[in-house]
């Protein structure tokens, strides 16, 4: 006669082993399914952030470009290249963008010295920020950019 | 008889052992499949995330910068939404080229497109594209309405923004030339 609690156990065993490895493969299968949606959620999180971190950059020294360019021979350089700068800011500010970087040029004193024959513009504490849901990225600049009557010299960020 | 015993049996047996060889190499097989979808996927969103980021700084920058109409400095998007587009698309065709066409590499697209239904009832519907902007084309060159053919449109690494009116603009491309 064969015995019963033994080959229940072994039994239970084979069984128990079956159910662990159809657990574990559904489990992989689940949790693929949920890290691809987190993962593209994540990708365009940091897509935004990337993309208004590249454009407070571009636009800042675009507009510095367009400032020099609009400043007549005759004006005061210096008064002149504030008030065009201040009013290409308006001009392209945007609501949509997350940064504070229009509203120090249009409200904020220029931080603008002459060093030798170039000019300096300092603008400090520039910020983007992206946020959605509960999760917030934020970066701060301080953007220096040195230029003369001609054209921009140099940028940093 | 005894039933359970003789289950036991069947259970523990060498065909039965066996099956559970084949599923547990199944198992190693589906792992490995999950991980191997997993890793290409990675590697193609980072390439097209960066090709778009460039495209979307692109449009926002050229959308935010202006074109001249009569002495006036006029942003262009707010051109393309307010005005007869038709009578400055030689204007703003120009002002991409100059300032953000990086030797023709930088593409432009401004079009409009609506669907028009055939016949009554059950009718054909088909899509129909209306292209004011297809740089780098000269507006002589542009063919302008297309019907059901999408591989005009940019696609993928560009970006496309469909304003208030319903005309749609895509870039594509990278300022920094």
């Amino acid at each position: 006669m064969l015995n019963k609690r033994g080959h229940i156990g072994t039994t239970l065993m084979v069984l128990g082993a079956l159910v662990l490895v159809i657990a574990a493969l559904y489990s992989f299968a689940i949790f693929s399914d949920k890290t691809g949606e987190e993962k593209e959620k994540l990708k365009d999180f940091i897509s935004e952030f990337s993309f208004e971190q590249k454009y407070v950059s571009i636009v800042f020294e675009d507009m510095v470009k367009e400032a020099i360019d609009e400043v007549k021979p005759e004006e005061d350089f210096m008064i002149s290249f504030n008030s065009s700068l201040k009013k290409i800011a308006e001009r392209r500010r945007n609501p949509e963008r997350k940064t504070n970087l229009f509203a120090k040029i249009i409200n904020e004193p220029l931080n603008l010295t002459l060093l030798e024959d170039n000019y300096v513009l300092v603008l400090d504490a520039v910020f983007v920020k992206f946020e959605e849901d509960k999760s917030v990225i934020e970066r701060k600049f301080n953007f220096e950019i040195i230029f003369n009557e001609t054209g921009i010299i140099s940028q940093s960020l | 008889m005894n039933r359970k015993g003789q289950l036991g049996q069947i259970i523990t047996s060498f065909p039965v052992l066996f099956l559970l060889l084949i599923i547990m190499v199944l198992f190693f097989v589906i792992a490995g499949t999950i991980s191997a979808i997993g890793l290409g996927a990675k590697e193609d969103v980072s390439e097209y995330g960066v090709e778009e980021i460039n495209s979307r700084v692109l449009l926002e920058m050229f959308l935010g910068d202006y074109i001249l109409i009569e002495g006036k400095k006029e942003k262009v998007e707010d051109v393309l939404k307010e005005t007869e587009i038709r009578d400055f698309r030689g204007l703003i065709q120009e002002k991409f080229h100059e300032k953000y066409g990086c030797d023709k590499n930088n593409k432009l697209q401004i079009y409009e497109s609506d669907v028009v239904i055939y016949g009554g009832g059950q009718g054909a519907a088909e899509q129909q594209i209306y292209f004011y902007v297809s740089y780098p084309e000269t507006l002589d060159e542009l063919k302008t309405r297309i019907t059901n053919d999408f591989k005009e449109v940019l696609s993928e690494g560009a970006r496309k923004k469909r304003l208030e009116n319903n005309f749609i603009v895509v870039v594509k491309g990278n300022i920094k030339c």
